[in-house]
């Protein structure tokens, strides 16, 4: 029945369930307590246990400085790009251009470089203000004409896609870069490659940005109920709109940093960054914050990936092993943070 | 056809005479809820070939009974006996059952797909007639046409997407796909058919549902509308309490009487209205506002009181508040808070100003429900620092743990999500929210809706706190008893205009039913 006989139909059974809660507290709450923990650290202790595992079975290739650097630096762009597709997915909008805007900031950045000769500093500023003027496109087109995010940035990413390959011929941009920037990108700094004090930084800022500020906490709110945002006088498309530029921002910072860490401004690499980026989104909801994507989940996905990837190379598995990971991941992280938010959920 | 002169007025009885005839017998139904008797003494009996209205207040039991003739729900005790079938074993009655029996439900809200043709969403329930695999079309419209036409209904074209139709056709529709897979003659339920309905419809459904009436089946027609009462049934039951207490001819029983029969007479006054002093001092005043379905009307606010909003859904109650709370625009008026003329364009303008919007659908409308207990307290307005730069996650944590106390949510933790609360409770922090904020004018729309009677006299005491420090409240509620409890004053709306303003003595149940579905303008 549709909820005419107030009383009888919905408010009736609840006090069945208070009853219930009251009468086993303790077993009922350290049954909870454990599974909260689970959900929020489980995945980290399977991190560590794949780390330990790899390091036990191969302590002269795995476990090395060398190699352990490697895989840090290169996964700088990508934790950006998956911080990137985390930011409007909170506000529950799937962005598909994440990958393009990549793209596009790092050819922007190079044909300054290479065909005007401009200064590095010049050079990302404007990259940075072309990529996060496309989020600000996007997000007017989602916000003010309502169209639905994931058609507007499907049909961004494949806009830019082309537009990338007539500007540049498809050739890629590899003479001219700044040197400063290549040094950047393959140096190291007390051990640590110098990137990660570039991204690091960045993502504290940002994980601080959506957790700890009124902007965060909104667009979190507009994610999980949009009526229910407006109606405590959130303005939901200013939220989401920022939501769109900030997303932008980020990913044209990873796209500078491609372009650091190949030596190159390619037109090609931009969309493969897509799928891992999305995987290592939606995996964060399934660490630390259960059922929330979070910035400290996404890393921790990104390297649950990387490491893996590496460490099955290392042992000898065929490279296509790669592809096959992000791919199984993403469904099973899908389906993870499915169970856990449902298992949540249980009184 | 039922035969006028071998009509009983059997006050739950069924007599010798009625038990052949009857197409669904119902008697001494019973159903508990842990805390509540939802039915205790239920009786109805239903004729082939007549429309039986089913009536009484939110809580009387109908959804309950309807639930146990559908077999979602299992009765307690009680006996049940549908024609052809025999007596039914109530321990073991399933929803298979009900439909092999031809009972069939038709609910307010139809779940036809829109953009597929009527006659198609009649083969989706009943299966695409098929050769070698493949959907015979041609079929598929005979078949809807036939359906149609057994129930005498003209004018739907079955190739036409459902879209396309009007409200009473949709209805329509869904009565026909009900009943075409029935030879026998159907037992047709329908809950609160003409809910959504614009009243020019209404006409257009009866019409039909006579004709439906008069091709054999068996109609019972749920409503709060006591006026389609006198206008389409044929025998009505009443619901109080749980228990049947009357069963009669539609001839034989007048509208005060039907009244009467529903809210029973010996109310209990409240002892809470003391509004006597209140209505000097005036906070809101609302002159000539028009917006959506409300107005042109006008009314007053004072400090301290509590006003109820009484009236049927599409009378405007909604349209008044979300106009006030700066979400939905305003066609024409004036509202003066404190003596300003204020006019948010936003809800965060509305909000800055005072006032606090409690929407009807806490699911839709309320809640974050994935986001903490936490999270969705402090949602209203936020405590920060450093410029509003950064939340005071700490003061958040013991502002919600303080609110939780003074409004007895009882949660195992204050990071737990709010979808793990029971529905009570969920409501009390969606007043809490707002309560936190101390506004000014409160506007609460159905605030008790699916809440348990122990959190339904928190959340008074809430409103009747908020009133008492300066607030003022309008309480939009379907639930008459809630407003006669809670208000010094009942605005009833009618079709967007206020039609009464009772107060004092004259403000009773009854008096409510009558003015809210009466469509008479009070003197």
């Amino acid at each position: 029945m549709t909820g005419t006989d107030g009383t009888s139909d919905s408010g009736t059974p609840r006090p069945t369930a208070d009853a219930a809660a009251a009468a086993i507290p303790a077993r009922g709450q350290r049954v909870r307590a454990s599974v909260r923990i689970v959900q929020r650290f489980g995945f980290f202790t399977l991190f560590v246990l794949l780390f330990a595992w790899f390091a036990i079975r191969l302590p002269d290739t795995f476990l090395t400085s060398l190699n352990l650097r490697n895989v840090v630096a290169n996964q700088a762009v990508l934790v950006l790009v998956a911080a990137a597709a985390i930011v409007p997915l909170i506000g529950n909008n799937l962005d598909l251009s994440v990958g393009a805007i990549l793209g596009l900031s790092g050819v922007v950045a190079g044909t300054a470089m290479s065909d005007y000769g401009w200064p590095l500093a010049v050079a990302v500023m404007v990259a940075l203000a072309v990529g996060t003027g496309v989020g600000l496109i996007n997000g007017l087109l989602v916000t003010k004409a309502g169209v639905n995010a994931i058609i507007v940035t499907l049909g961004m990413a494949a806009v830019l896609g082309g537009l990338i390959d007539w500007y540049t011929d498809g050739q890629s941009i590899t003479i001219g870069l700044s040197r400063t920037l290549l040094r950047f990108g393959s140096g190291s700094w007390l051990g640590i490659p110098k990137m990660v004090y570039l991204w690091l930084p960045l993502l504290v800022l940002a994980w601080v940005l959506l957790s700890h500020t009124p902007y965060g906490r909104a667009l979190h709110a507009v994610g999980s109920n949009r009526d229910a945002a407006r109606l405590v006088g959130i303005n939901v498309d200013r939220t989401v709109l920022f939501s769109f530029v900030l997303s932008a921002g980020l990913a044209s910072v990873a796209g500078v940093l491609d372009v650091a860490r190949t030596n190159v401004a390619s037109p090609i690499s931009g969309p493969n960054f897509l799928l891992p980026a999305l995987s290592a989104a939606f995996l964060s909801a399934s660490a630390f914050k259960p059922g929330v994507y979070n910035i400290p989940g996404s890393v921790l996905a990104v390297f649950f990936i990387a490491i893996s990837v590496n460490g099955l190379a290392l042992s000898g598995v065929e490279p296509w092993i790669n592809q096959v990971f992000n791919g199984a991941a993403l469904v099973v992280a899908a389906t993870v943070s499915v169970v856990l938010g449902r298992l949540r959920l249980l009184k | 056809m039922i035969d006028p002169d071998r009509e009983t007025q059997s006050n739950g009885r069924i007599d010798e005479e009625d038990k052949r005839r009857v197409a669904l017998a119902v008697s001494g139904l019973s159903k508990a809820y842990p805390g509540t008797v939802a039915l205790g003494g239920a009786h109805l009996a239903v004729r082939p070939g007549e429309i039986h209205a089913l009536v009484g207040q939110n809580g009387s039991g109908k959804s309950t009974l309807i639930k146990i003739l559908a077999g979602v729900e299992s009765a307690d005790g009680g006996r049940l006996t549908i024609a052809g079938m025999g007596e039914q074993d109530i321990g073991r009655y399933s929803p298979a059952q009900a439909h092999r029996a031809g009972l069939r439900f038709v609910h307010q809200q139809t779940d036809l797909l829109a953009d597929l043709s009527v006659s198609e969403n009649i083969a989706v329930v009943h299966g695409y007639p098929q050769r070698f695999g493949i959907v015979r079309w041609s079929q598929v419209r005979e078949i809807a046409a036939g359906a149609f036409a057994s129930l005498n209904l003209k004018g739907i074209d079955p190739a036409a997407p459902v879209r396309a139709l009007r409200p009473a056709e949709r209805t329509m529709v869904a009565v026909a796909r009900a009943v075409s897979d029935t030879a026998e003659r159907a037992i047709l339920v329908l809950d609160e058919p003409t809910a959504s309905l614009p009243p020019e419809d209404v006409a257009v459904l009866f019409e039909a549902l006579r004709r439906v009436r008069d091709s054999g089946h068996a109609i019972i027609f749920v409503t709060h509308r006591l006026g389609e009462v006198f206008e389409i049934a044929d025998r009505v039951t009443v619901l109080r309490d749980g228990a049947t207490v009357s069963t009669a001819h539609i001839t034989q029983i007048d509208y005060d009487a039907l009244v009467a029969a529903i809210v029973g007479r010996a109310l209990e006054r409240s002892a809470n209205r003391t509004a006597a002093e209140a209505g000097i001092d005036i906070l809101l005043d609302v002159r000539c506002l028009q917006a959506g379905a409300f107005g042109p009307a006008s009314f007053r606010l004072a400090r301290g009181e509590i006003v109820g909003l009484a009236g049927l859904t599409g009378s405007g109650r909604t349209s008044l508040l979300r106009a006030l709370f700066g979400d939905l625009e305003r066609a024409g008026g004036k509202v003066l808070l404190d003596g300003q003329p204020v006019a948010p364009r936003s809800t965060r303008a509305a909000r800055d100003l005072g006032f606090a919007y409690l929407a009807a659908d806490r699911a839709s409308h309320g809640l974050f429900p994935q986001e903490s207990i936490t999270d969705n307290l402090v949602a209203a307005r936020w405590s920060t620092r450093l410029l509003g730069m950064l939340l005071r996650g700490a003061e958040h944590r013991s502002q919600a743990s303080a609110l939780t106390g003074t409004l007895g949510v009882r949660a195992p933790s204050l990071t737990a999500p709010v979808a793990s609360l029971s529905g009570g409770n969920q409501q009390k922090c969606m007043m809490g929210r707002w309560l936190r904020i101390t506004p000014r004018v409160l506007l609460l729309d159905e605030p008790t809706q699916g809440v348990d009677i122990g959190a339904r006299r928190d959340i008074y005491q809430l409103m009747r706190n908020a009133a008492s420090t300066g607030s003022a409240a309008l309480v939009a509620s379907s639930d008459l008893e809630e407003l006669t409890l809670i208000c010094h004053r009942v605005l009833v709306l009618s079709g967007g205009s206020i039609t009464a303003d009772l107060s004092g003595p004259e403000l009773t149940e009854p008096r409510l039913a009558e003015l809210c579905v009466a469509h008479r303008p009070a003197a």
